[in-house]
């Protein structure tokens, strides 16, 4: 017959002794010299950097697509174009933390300010795709819609502008806030250049307790609470739109 | 340079377009090969012709969402297909890229057009459909803007969809506000290509009524339509046009009780078949 009692004791004090074990390790890692405040000010850079970082993406790519877009369609610009797709190719054509290396310890070796070169580094990153994530909406959009607008006496800025941005826009927002989620989550490799992010931030948890379980899954939780918020936030306005015509 | 036309009644009246040997070419295909002709104020005329024939490049080079390859087109006189580029003396003065831009969105808002398609905005209601291009072209205040709208769409007995989208409506009623959105930039031409092609049969008449209205309050207009029926009734002029030139011209009665060309025949027939 099996011995209820303590079989209880025993999965009892296994428990205790695991409660106690984590109990210490997050005392360690978190509590201790406040070390939780690595992670608190970290989260306050990666969204520091991540949202200046979107803004100035936004700007630059839809600055990109704006050209582009003309120039296609009326062989406009020339060399903006060209300048353009000199952009869009070395952006995407590299990887994010060489960019980084050489935003820091190239193109700004004199600029001291680390979040300030992230920025620029992960804008300007951001901004080629959202470039081709915008031209593709616009070219989207029937060209009926340029034809209109035109022909009610609208310039072609205003009728980009009133008709065919706010469609594009709308058309592409699923790939936008992906681009944005991927941005966010791509700022991790900040501390390539000692920049102390979220991520930066569990790692010098772990070289000061030699902990690595908990600091780094601390700060995967808060990168996939940001990240689900967000898609959270997004789908809601998508709905939103969606209604609306 | 421009002589006067006659309209149907024998009056000679000073046409308000002129289209001077206009010719257009993509490529290298030759869609229009010289066309001339005067459109006087409140003339309405109906332009037939094969599919492919060039009927949309014309309305769309007089409007300029076309540049034509040559040719000359006046409106009230100016001559237009250079952007205002033409003094009166007939020489061309230099012209930045932003000023002709200027000149021809100021021609275009002054001539309204309606598409097949309908092209409304869907991202908008009916109501700023309609005040979208009054407000930011003319510079004509919202409530304005919205009051003459709700009078326009009052005339096409559609004031209760102002609040609606263009997905919410049928084909029907997206032409009507279609129509109703060029009229409120208070334009003195109107181009129709094809208005209720795109439409079900049961719809086509509201459409044409609206028209038959608009023609009625002396509106010039030229229309490219399969409406045999309507050219008939309304149409001052008919151009059949064929290859890219017009073939023949007349009123309604001669040109569809005497064709002169075999071309013309053979087309009203195929299209009198239907
Ligand atoms: N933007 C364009 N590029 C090249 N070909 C065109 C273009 N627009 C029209 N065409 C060609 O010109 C010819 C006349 O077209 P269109 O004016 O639309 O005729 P219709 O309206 O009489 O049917 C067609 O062969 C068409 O394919
Ligand atoms: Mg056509």
């Amino acid at each position: 017959m099996i011995d209820f009692q303590n079989t209880f004791i025993g999965i009892w004090a296994w428990l205790a002794e695991r409660w106690d074990t984590f109990h210490t390790a997050f005392y360690l890692n978190f509590i201790k010299n406040d070390r939780w405040q690595y992670l608190w000010r970290g989260l306050g850079v990666t969204l520091e950097v991540a949202f200046f970082a979107v803004l100035l993406g936004a700007v630059l790519g839809f600055t990109v697509a704006i050209i582009r877009s003309t120039h296609d369609k009326h062989g406009r610009f020339g060399l903006l174009n060209f300048v353009c797709r000199v952009y869009l190719t070395v952006v995407r054509g590299t990887p994010m933390v060489v960019q980084l290396l050489i935003s820091y310890f190239v193109i700004f070796a004199s600029v001291n300010n680390k979040v300030l070169v992230a920025i620029v580094a992960f804008g300007v990153n951001s901004g080629a795709y959202v470039a081709e994530i915008i031209r593709s909406g616009i070219s989207s959009i029937d060209r009926g819609q340029m034809e209109a607008g035109r022909s009610l006496g609208l310039s072609y800025w205003q009728t980009l502008r009133y008709i065919i941005l706010p469609q594009a826009v709308k058309n592409v927002l699923p790939a936008l806030g992906n681009e944005f989620i991927v941005l966010l989550k791509e700022t991790s490799v900040a501390g390539y250049i000692a920049l102390q992010d979220l991520t930066k931030g569990g790692d010098i948890i772990r070289s000061q307790t030699y902990s690595a379980f908990l600091p780094y899954f601390a700060v995967a939780a808060v990168y996939l609470v940001m990240v689900m918020t967000f898609t959270w936030l997004l789908g809601k306005l998508e709905r939103r739109l969606q209604t609306d015509a | 340079m421009h002589s006067d036309a006659e309209n149907k009644s024998g009056r000679a009246v000073s046409p308000i377009l002129e289209v001077e040997d206009l010719k257009k070419r993509f490529g290298r295909l030759n869609v229009l090969n010289g066309i001339s002709t005067k459109i006087a104020h409140g003339e309405v005329v109906v332009m037939i012709g094969p599919s492919g024939s060039g009927k949309s490049t014309f309305l769309r080079c007089m409007n300029l969402l076309e540049r034509p390859t040559s040719g000359r087109i006046w409106f009230g006189g100016e001559e237009i297909s250079s952007g205002g580029a033409m003094s009166s003396d007939g020489s061309l003065q230099r012209l930045s890229h932003a000023r002709r831009e200027e000149n021809v969105n100021r021609y275009r808002s002054e001539i309204g057009m309606v598409f097949q398609h309908f092209n409304l905005f869907p991202h908008m209601t009916v109501l700023d459909n309609i005040t979208l291009a009054p407000r930011k072209v003319l510079g004509m205040p919202a409530e304005e803007a919205e009051k003459r709208a709700m009078e326009l769409l009052a005339r096409v007995g559609l004031t209760d969809k102002a609040g609606n989208y263009p997905s919410q409506i049928s084909g029907g009623q997206k032409q009507r506000i279609a129509i109703v959105r060029s009229l409120a930039m208070k334009p003195k031409v109107m181009l129709f290509d094809e208005p209720t092609s795109a439409l079900d049969p049961e719809m086509v008449g509201e459409v044409l009524s609206v028209m038959k209205a608009l023609a009625a309050e002396h509106m010039t207009m030229v229309v490219v339509t399969h409406e045999m029926r309507f050219a008939a009734e309304v149409a001052d002029r008919v151009l059949f046009l064929d290859g890219g030139v017009i073939l023949e011209e007349g009123t309604p009665s001669e040109l569809f009780n005497n064709p002169k060309h075999d071309r013309t025949r053979e087309f009203l027939n195929k299209v009198g078949e239907d």
